[in-house]
């Protein structure tokens, strides 16, 4: 898988593009999608969770009132990235079938497309959030270099799971929905909009515990609300999930690659 | 060799259903009942540069799973294939276009797929474009499309980036007649040039046309391999023997090759021993004069009772084309011969046909059932030329009946000439920009293209019309060359008059204008513009396409 990103870069460069452009092509507002929707997800949660709940938990563990807002757009944008990559990668080979069935090329190329396309979105929601973060406070080079590098290791464990899920989704095509429904729950599992407190049961911070994608979400809540940079042992923790996941990914991929035409 | 496989075989598993399929997953095969289907089974072949094979077989016998491996985007269950440089695929159609984008980035994509580097794709890009003839719809989204622009564009796409190995499935056909006959000079071209190509199609002409050799899949095996025109022949054989062996009627056929090569298919109830062509006087030359009277005798025996004998006889050309047939039947001739009976039957016939090698089909079969009843069939039993006469040439298939008388109908008057020239040309618009439409004005192969400073313009061929109503009193164009090392002549044409002769020496980056004046008397009558460019064989290769770049062509009034 790594071979073709360098190997293949024209082509994941304009299948890029292509996948970006086919996001908007047609609509009246364009790629100022890219930014509303995000923009759109986060403001209803601040509504819903710092406005309605705040009595629950916002209050006493966020002093600050745009404190919710940081915590949650820290989690939420590397998780709406990750889990679009996710959600279509696992569909691209299905799509694309046509061209799978023509064309001889590595097809990598095809995930990795998904990959950067999701993650201009994610950049654009991003440079949005650290222009709130300049305006409410002070934003430091170290909190962003750790922060981005975390989505990044995020977004390479998305990848090998991706690529599983793509490979799986050719010869069950039930797997697509299944990912959808995945996501939703991984999605309320995982403290993204709500934040664990003392008040909560004791077995839910048992259970997250092994829930690697909390590691990852709270090593970035924590570097962009506290300034706090993970420890070397939490570096090596999601270091090595997000390895694992992307060779295992990438194994699979490259041991089926030949044969996925046949199913198409 | 270019191509060189062997022992190559496919197999796929089909399940009834998804749940029987995740069943053997789990169990490991043991459960669900996953059938194998052998698409292809122990194929060998090999093939040399410069040279085509065509491969031909029934639906569902194998064709495209092999161009499909041959083309890896599938992966053989066993045996390898290993080809020589860069492939060039052409699968069915459509190639993996995004219809959603035009042409124009379609290519791009195309060529990133297919491994091209940027700065490849660039420099072709404006051949492809060029190749295909799509003009203004290049930049159209391939939605649009019909298939046979979409097949020109997938064509030009495989063909303009010169592969070492040129695969192609069937998609030749729908392409129309002119760019058909586009694509197998060009194929030509590229086979005397040391390319090659791996063909299939169900067209037998377009078979002989480029190949010189074949290979016959049936059911994923191969069972000749041979000159075309033998493969296709054992193919129809297969094909009329039901595919399966047996006659329509249920009762087994059987396939014989004798010495000398002739293959008999059919019950042998009765056979054929020999055809011949004879002149009237009793010679049998191979060669005939178009026009000549002939005999076409047939030799053979009743073994077995038979019903309704009917004997047939058929001319193929060399592309195997029926071009004459008919039998007793068809004649309104019964038959009555008995087991133990030889006969001789003589077609009395002129040979008014085209020049060129034919071949003779013979056959025995009950009533007008020649594929159901066969009693015997033999392909090729023999052959003969045909040369033209001396003293009345002609070209084509057939030799017509024919006479000509021309004489001098006197002087044209110049109102009739105008007439002509306003009728041919009154759609012509009295202002032409590139970019904006009216391309059908532009001829000789208009490309839109935009240049490095963002400027729209056409680029023209070597030589190029431009048809333009005069609406005004001067006709102005805005038209540069690629090259200043080749000139170009622009002439103003109204009827059969010349109205002005400039020269265009202005290259990139500087824009000419050139201006013509109109003699009052030719306000609103229809104009031609001739753009000749000389010496464009002189250019080396490197140097790019010699052209004009035109932006306009304006007479305003």
């Amino acid at each position: 898988m790594l071979d073709s990103l360098i190997a293949d870069r024209h082509l994941i460069a304009e299948l890029t593009r292509r996948d970006i452009r086919s996001r908007y092509v047609g609509s009246l507002l364009g790629s100022a999608w890219a930014v509303i929707q995000p923009l759109a997800l986060i403001l209803i949660f601040t509504v819903v969770f710092s406005v309605l709940g705040r009595a629950e938990f916002a209050g006493a563990v966020f002093p600050h009132r745009y404190q919710y807002s940081i915590y949650l757009c820290a989690g939420l944008l590397p998780w709406l990235f990750v889990s679009d990559l996710v959600q279509r990668g696992t569909t691209q080979f299905v799509e694309l079938a046509n061209l799978i069935k023509k064309v001889a090329f590595r097809k990598p190329v095809l995930l990795w497309s998904v990959t950067f396309s999701s993650a201009v979105s994610f950049l654009v929601a991003f440079g949005l959030f650290l222009v709130f973060l300049a305006m409410v406070g002070d934003v430091r080079v170290e909190v962003v270099g750790c922060y981005l590098l975390l989505v990044v290791l995020m977004a390479i464990a998305g990848l090998g799971k991706a690529a599983l899920l793509a490979c799986l989704n050719v010869y069950l095509r039930d797997t697509k929905q299944m990912v959808a429904i995945v996501a939703q729950l991984w999605f309320w599992a995982t403290p993204l909009v709500w934040y664990p407190t003392e008040q909560m049961p004791g077995w839910l911070m048992q259970v997250e515990r092994f829930n690697p994608l909390y590691w990852y979400v709270r090593l970035m809540q924590d570097v962009m609300l506290f300034g706090k940079t993970p420890h070397i042992w939490q570096w090596l923790l999601v270091g090595c999930w997000s390895a694992g996941c992307f060779l295992l990914g990438s194994q699979v991929l490259s041991k089926l690659e030949g044969d996925l035409a046949d199913e198409l | 060799m270019a191509i060189s496989a062997r022992g190559l075989s496919k197999r796929f598993r089909s399940y009834a259903s998804n749940r029987q399929r995740l069943a053997s997953w789990l169990t490991g095969g043991r459960w669900g009942d996953g059938r194998w289907i052998d698409a292809l089974a122990e194929v060998s072949f090999e093939v040399r540069r410069g040279e085509a094979l065509a491969v031909v077989g029934a639906n569902g016998a194998g064709k495209s799973t092999l161009l499909k491996i041959v083309a890896r985007t599938l992966r053989p269950s066993a045996g390898s294939v290993s080809c020589a440089g860069r492939i060039g695929a052409l699968l069915e159609l459509g190639m993996g276009f995004h219809p959603d984008f035009t042409g124009r980035e379609n290519i791009r994509l195309n060529g990133l797929l297919l491994n091209f580097s940027r700065v490849e794709i660039t420099r072709a890009e404006g051949r492809i474009i060029e190749f295909s003839e799509l003009g203004p719809f290049i930049d159209q989204p391939i939605r649009t499309y019909s298939t046979g622009m979409i097949m020109r564009l997938g064509y030009s796409v495989a063909a303009a980036v010169s592969p070492d190995v040129l695969v192609i499935d069937e998609v030749l056909a729908v392409g129309d007649a002119y760019f058909q006959q586009k694509c197998f000079d060009h194929l030509r071209r590229y086979l005397a040039e040391g390319g090659t190509v791996l063909f299939v199609s169900h067209d037998a002409q377009a078979v002989l046309r480029i190949c010189r050799r074949a290979i016959l899949l049936e059911r994923g095996h191969l069972v000749r391999e041979g000159e075309p025109h033998a493969v296709l022949e054992e193919y129809g054989a297969r094909l009329a023997a039901g595919g399966s062996s047996l006659a329509g009627d249920g009762r087994p056929a059987l396939r014989v090759a004798v010495r000398g090569g002739a293959v008999h298919s059919g019950q042998f109830r009765a056979v054929i021993e020999e055809a011949s062509l004879r002149l009237p006087d009793g010679s049998t030359p191979t060669v005939f004069v178009s026009g000549s009277e002939a005999e076409l005798c047939l030799r053979g025996m009743v073994i077995y009772p038979v019903e309704h004998l009917t004997i047939g006889m058929l001319i193929r050309d060399r592309f195997g084309n029926d071009v004459f047939g008919t039998n007793s039947h068809l004649m309104g001739q019964r038959i009555d011969l008995q087991p133990g009976r030889s006969f001789h039957a003589r077609f009395r016939l002129r040979l008014d046909l085209g020049p060129g090698p034919y071949s003779i089909t013979a056959a025995l079969h009950a009533g007008d059932q020649h594929l159901a009843g066969s009693y015997d069939w033999i392909d090729r039993l023999a052959s003969f030329e045909i040369v033209q006469p001396a003293d009345t040439r002609f070209s084509g298939l057939v030799r017509l009946p024919v006479e000509l008388s021309v004489s001098d109908a006197g002087p044209t008057e110049p109102g009739r000439v105008t007439e002509m020239w306003r009728r041919l040309l009154a759609a012509a618009p009295s202002r032409l920009v590139a970019g904006g439409g009216g391309a059908e004005f532009v001829l000789a192969g208009a490309t839109p293209v935009t240049t490095p400073q963002e400027e729209s313009c056409w680029r023209l061929g070597e030589e190029a019309m431009v048809a333009l109503s005069l609406a005004g009193p001067v006709v102005q164009l805005c038209c540069r060359l690629d090259h200043d090392a080749v000139p170009c002549e622009v002439e103003l044409w109204a009827g059969c008059e010349l109205l002005g002769r400039r020269t265009l020496s202005e290259s990139a980056p500087k824009w000419a204008e050139l201006a013509f004046d109109v003699p009052a008397g030719l306000v609103g009558l229809p104009a031609a513009l001739r753009l000749v460019t000389r010496g464009v064989d002189d250019l080396a290769d490197g140097e790019g396409i010699a052209g004009i770049l035109c932006r306009g062509f304006i007479c305003q009034a």
